[in-house]
């Protein structure tokens, strides 16, 4: 387990604006991803369409997740997102993938974790952080509202983060 | 779904599901913990709840960061909050960076992230969208890198970031222009903000160390009111939702709810019913208090309610271990919470129990660290006049407790029931709500911060009769032992009597007519509809038109209140007041008329085209003149401010209007006036049955409309000084036994004025050439070198701060904006107006205070000091210090009327070094704004016939405008410039411009040339650094604001321009760059 971050960066917020990443769906459209894709030889017989759980990608795609936030890395991200925005059981039970959640919200982590470990190394003075999206799926944020509120367009709902 | 109180996901299965999802993150290495998007405050509180609880199983902790989503223009959450209450909600996650994210481009999120950069006592993030949503583009997203950048820039150098990325369409050449441009700029610094209590339902609420008493709803509990405890027994949801909302529309600023009833499920009634009112924004936009004996049943309702709310209560009755394990949930929910004075031992009754009990809670929860702030102790009311002796201190002991606590535990507040007090005098209403009172009364200038009370059922203390008053007091105040029993007496004699507010209402008696007239002179808004409904029934069983209401009582209630105002008796506040009275009564009664209007075809009284003509964005007095207008039967068409004259005509013809009015205040707007006029006889309004046209606005005057506007036009041209006069002015020229008469008297007048004017020799001008000579001269004290800034170049100040400006407010010309003339404060104590003037100001500071609160109004600067040197009347302002490049150009005016022996013909230039002097000199320039966001709530009231707030609330944002053009040129006097870096003046001495230095304004006497503030704007840019624009007729837009130049001479001074000669209109428009036809029409009110 590595150390307890937080003070370097209270530090650092009072030096200096530091940088988020930015958008990840848009990135993974870039790659024009199959079904195939995202299910992988792991889950080549799941009884459930998977396209569109890009939270899976940690488990099947790594490469394509890595090379996003390693791009966002190049680019002056401090602090970089995991791929997990989707990871609550919630989520994952619209793609039969309940039982998934806890390893996909792990991967998702390492896999920042060891980019961000590398580029702190080669640039010591940009200390990469990590950091996870705990947001839940917007239908249970409205089902939770518990009332009706003016309808947004569909593409405005759905954050693709 | 048909009941909205269903959710289909529990708050216990959310916390389980994000402490495994965060667990896992936290397996795998990460370094923060971000809870984003969150469109559900609920949720996010899952989210917290289950993250405090990893925290604490795990034995160690991350830094959380909170990201929300305002989702659409309305400034809210999905589920309805403002970005403060959303910030209020929570805080006690205590996250390392609270912000915004997703659903709108930069663009439009600004201002929440301003709104946050200022309320958050923690870092501030912000990852906007790249842009609204494109359906078109190939990421649904099209700003460029460029563009985000461009925009992150501006809110990094307004300093509202700590950290910034990108949501929906943003990509790494986004991340990296945006990492570019933040690189070199400072972060935000966290604000030092006073300890308050911040509470919220939809809305934020706080409560500081200056708050008023705070009234908590005590009607929502099925204990105290067997009226509630029927309705939620019986299952009558929306009977006992509308208590709620009446308590709210009463003025409870939190509610109380309590389901603590043996034949309830409390448990399962309390969930519904707060999951009900969460779906009613008139009622959760205020906290709630969960109130309950039961632990289970607090901990179900905080896990209903999004907001952050109080709990009632906690005690250590059940012992130490118990009482820290509901305030640690306390803290893990987001709740302030009550503490009874409550022990092991039973509740405190003593002073010394009370404190004791205390104190030691405090100590306690100092150790868990609890908030000091979010601690309010009960010290436990207790009925009194019982006729047992040990009962008579009750009241004092509880306010004794009460000053103690509030001395001598930091931060801590104060709370009680108190219709207990009363207990002993149950049936007899009267000497209850006089005891409630007096007792409130006594706590509250101990220290009270709130009450658990009927908000409808409270008298004022001033109001009480002075025996029932002497009497309650001694019993309260336990004066004399036997007080209780000789209350007990005199209350046989008060008993049945009518209370206060019912002998107020004994001219509900009255017959309807001078009901409505009553209603209309006092400002009574209550009964108006029903009143008028009545009228208009009796009157339509006579066969009389729903007008007649109108032109019958209403309009003898108004004449009643015209004649007042007349007289001196009423005053513009009132008046405002009785119009929307009448407003109400009206909008009442148009649905019939318009009916009426069907069937008869019938015709009102006559129209009116008001407008503020274009380049002008003033409107107070017109729309003061309007509303006086209506109400005396005249249908207005209020065109609204910046009208051009094309709209204004067709507006005319196309409503056939009798009359035309035009407001303005700006010295360009005369021009423009008389423009108009000069189109209406060319499009054929004058000659026979001409429309006449009203002319009023400050800076309009008798003679300036009989010389200047007048001759423009062949019809009826009249000054109109105020709203008093509007109305007989209107009436005497749409009357047509009057309007002959009227119209040749007016005439009269003004060929006399215009005879006069001819026939004055007038000041006698020197040339040019002579003025310049007798200049003012910098350098007359050789001894003089002027001061080099501390710290040249632009500065940006966001969001300055209210409660600092509140204290810069110069009062006076707020008495000038509601016609009431006379000194501030000298106006409060005035024999005529004094009253009005208090009455007025007393309301003006009761919006001021929730203006200030709830940030209303938002107060930016921007200024620039920079390098100058004069030339010919103009100051060259240069680029920097090398002096070489000039980037603008002010071009003054210059005295030119003779002068006595020894004075200068003085113009502002004459303040800064020559540039053939060689000697260094420097100006400053600076524009503050307080009128950004105002337009929805004034339309609000405005909306509501409510003018008295629309005006008031515009009336406030201008002097918070001055307000900060006062403490903004101080500060750069003692900071920025220092060139008065000791100076130390109170608010009295910065009125009466006891400092060294100016401020000239354009379009005042020392600088008439409105134009000179496009200069200042290319130089400073205050569109884009604060959003103030400036129209083309140079009007600052909003209107509430301030621009102008800094002078720092030590003899710098204001004077009048007053009028210039032909030669100096032709050297300044060569110097400015204008024609002479040009000239002619920026300068003409100087000519």
């Amino acid at each position: 387990m590595q150390a307890d971050r937080s003070t370097d960066i209270t530090a650092l917020l009072h030096e200096r604006i530091l940088i988020l990443d930015g958008g990840m769906g848009t990135e993974i459209q870039q790659y024009k991803l199959t079904e195939a894709d995202y299910r992988g030889a792991r889950f080549a017989a799941h009884n459930k369409d998977l396209k569109g759980n890009n939270d899976l990608l940690v488990l099947t795609r790594p490469d394509v997740v890595g090379a996003i936030h390693r791009q966002y890395l190049e680019a002056g991200a401090d602090i970089i997102e995991t791929c997990t925005f989707n990871g609550t059981r919630v989520s994952q039970a619209e793609y039969g993938l309940q039982d998934y959640a806890y390893e996909i919200n792990v991967a998702g982590a390492r896999l920042v974790r060891e980019l961000c470990d590398e580029f702190t190394a080669k640039t010591p003075s940009q200390a990469a952080l990590l950091r996870r999206r705990a947001r839940a799926d917007l239908a249970h944020a409205v089902d939770l509202a518990g009332r009706e509120r003016p309808r947004l367009p569909q593409h405005q709902l759905r954050c693709a983060g | 779904m048909n009941d909205p109180g269903y959710r289909n996901i529990s708050f216990d299965a959310l916390v389980d599901d994000y402490y495994d999802s965060a667990k896992a993150l936290m397996e795998g290495g990460a370094d923060l913990l971000l809870i984003e998007t969150v469109f559900d405050t609920a949720n996010a509180k899952a989210a917290i709840f289950a993250v405090l609880k990893l925290f604490d199983d795990l034995g160690r902790k991350l830094p959380i960061m909170i990201s929300g989503t305002i989702t659409d223009a309305s400034g809210r959450t999905l589920s309805g909050q403002t970005a403060t209450a959303f910030w209020n909600s929570l805080k006690h996650a205590k996250p390392i960076s609270f912000g915004l994210n997703c659903a709108l481009g930069a663009k439009e999120l600004r201002q929440y992230v301003a709104e946050l950069s200022g309320v958050c006592d923690t870092f501030v993030s912000a990852h906007p969208n790249a842009g609204l949503p494109n359906p078109l583009a190939p990421t649904g997203y099209d700003e460029t890198p460029e563009q985000l950048a461009s925009d992150i820039k501006d809110w990094a150098e307004s300093g509202f970031l700590n950290i910034v990325g990108g949501c929906c369409g943003t990509r790494p050449a986004h991340i990296k222009a945006v990492a570019d441009v933040v690189a070199s700029i400072r972060p935000r610094a966290i604000p030092e903000l006073e300890v308050k209590q911040q509470l919220a339902g939809l809305e934020p609420f706080a409560i500081g160390k200056d708050s008023l008493f705070v009234n908590v709803g005590e009607r929502n509990n099925v204990t105290g009111s067997k009226l509630f405890a029927k309705m939620i027994i019986e299952g009558r949801f929306d009977d006992a939702l509308a208590v709620a909302r009446q308590q709210v529309e009463n003025g409870a600023q939190v509610i109380d709810i309590n389901m603590d009833e043996a034949m309830l499920d409390s448990k399962a009634a309390m969930e519904r019913f707060l999951k009900l009112i969460a779906a009613e924004p008139d009622i959760s936009k205020v906290p709630i208090m969960i109130d309950s004996s039961k632990w289970e049943i607090i901990e179900a309702g905080l896990k209903c309610i999004q907001g952050k709310g109080i709990v009632n209560s906690i005690s250590m009755k059940e012992g130490e271990a118990a009482f820290l394990h509901h305030a640690r949930l306390c803290m893990k929910y987001g709740a302030a919470a009550v503490v009874m004075a409550f022990d092991e031992q039973g509740q405190a009754d003593t002073y010394a129990r009370k404190t004791e009990i205390c104190k030691r809670a405090y100590d306690l929860l100092m150790t868990i660290g609890f908030p000091p702030e979010d601690i309010i102790f009960d010290a436990n009311i207790f009925a009194i006049a019982t006729g047992i002796e040990e009962h008579n201190n009750y009241a004092v002991d509880f306010i004794e407790a009460v000053r103690w606590i509030t001395q001598n535990l930091p931060h801590a507040k104060t709370s009680g029931g108190v219709s207990n007090v009363s207990f002993s005098f149950r049936g007899n209403d009267p000497v209850r709500e006089a005891i409630h009172t007096v007792f409130l009364y006594h706590a509250i200038q101990a220290g009270l911060t709130m009450g658990i009370v009927n908000a409808g059922q409270l008298g004022v203390y001033d109001d009480l009769a002075p025996e029932l008053r002497e009497k309650v007091e001694d019993v309260v105040l336990n004066r004399h032992p036997d007080a209780g029993e000789r209350l007990v007496e005199f209350a046989q004699t008060v008993k049945g009597q009518a209370k206060e507010n019912v002998q107020d209402l004994a001219w509900r008696e009255w017959p309807v007519e001078e009901r409505l007239s009553h209603a209309l002179v006092k400002g009574i808004t209550q009964f108006v509809v029903e009143d008028t409904e009545e009228v208009r029934a009796k009157l339509f069983s006579e066969g009389k038109p729903p007008l007649a209401v109108i032109e019958g009582p209403l309009m003898a209630g108004m004449a009643v209140v015209g004649d007042l105002f007349g007289a001196g008796k009423m005053f513009l506040p009132q008046v405002v007041k009785s119009a929307r009275v009448m407003k109400s009564a009206v909008a009442h009664l148009i649905p019939y008329i318009e009916e009426e209007k069907k069937r008869t075809g019938a015709a009102a009284k006559g129209k009116i085209i008001m407008a503020t003509v274009k380049g002008d964005v003033h409107d107070i007095g017109k729309n003061i003149v309007g509303v006086v207008l209506s109400c005396n039967g005249y249908e207005v068409v209020d065109l609204g401010v910046m009208v051009p004259c094309d709209k204004i005509l067709a507006a005319a013809k196309e409503h056939g209007a009798q009359a035309i009015g035009l407001s303005g205040l700006i010295t360009p707007s005369l021009e423009e006036m008389a423009h108009v006029a000069s189109e209406m006889k060319r499009l054929g309004f004058g000659g026979e049955n001409a429309v006449p046209l009203l002319i009023g606005g400050a800076t309009t005057s008798r003679a300036h409309t009989a010389i200047k506007i007048a001759p423009h036009y062949d019809g009826p041209v009249v000054y109109t000084p105020d709203a008093s006069r509007a109305v007989g002015v209107v009436t005497s020229l749409l009357s047509l036994e009057q309007r002959e008469g009227y119209v040749a008297e007016v005439a009269a007048d003004y060929e006399k004025l215009r005879t006069q004017h001819a026939a004055k020799t007038g000041v006698k001008l020197v040339t040019l050439d002579a003025a310049r000579a007798n200049r003012f001269k910098w350098n007359a004290d050789a001894a003089y070198v002027p001061a080099k800034p501390a710290r040249p170049g632009i500065q940006r100040l966001r969001n300055i701060d209210l409660e600092t400006l509140v204290q810069y407010i110069d009062w006076g010309p707020f008495f000038q904006t509601w016609d009431l003339a006379g000194a501030y404060p000298a106006i409060l104590e005035d024999d005529v107006v004094g009253e009005t003037a208090r009455n007025v100001f007393k309301d003006a500071q009761a919006m001021l205070k929730q203006a200030v609160e709830q940030r209303w109004i938002e107060v930016h600067g921007v200024f620039g000091l920079y390098p100058a040197a004069a030339h010919n009347d103009s100051v060259l302002i240069y680029k920097d210090e090398s002096r070489t490049e000039v980037v603008a150009q002010w071009h003054g005016l210059r005295q030119q009327h003779e002068r006595p022996a020894g004075k200068p013909n003085y113009c502002l230039s004459d303040f800064i070094a020559d540039q053939e002097s060689g000697v260094p000199d420097w100006i400053g320039a600076f524009a503050v704004s307080a009128g950004r966001g105002l337009e929805p709530r004034i339309q609000a009231y405005e909306a509501q016939h409510d003018d008295y707030h629309a005006i008031m609330l515009k009336a406030l944002a201008d002097r918070f405008a001055e307000a900060a053009a006062e403490w903004l040129h101080q500060r750069v006097r003692r900071e920025y410039w220092a060139y008065a870096a000791d100076e130390a003046l109170d608010n009295a001495a910065l009125i009466a411009e006891k400092y060294t230095g100016i401020r000239p304004a354009p379009g005042y006497p020392a600088c008439p040339d409105h134009t000179a503030k496009g200069e200042l704007f290319k130089l400073i840019n205050p569109q884009d650094a604060i959003g103030l624009e400036l129209t083309e007729t140079f009007a600052m837009y909003p209107a509430a604001a301030v621009s102008g130049f800094y002078l720092a001479h030590p003899e710098a001074q204001y004077f009048a321009v007053s009028k210039i000669g032909e030669d100096q209109m032709q050297d300044w428009a060569q110097r400015a760059g204008f024609s002479e036809a040009e000239a002619k029409r920026w300068l003409a009110p100087i000519l």
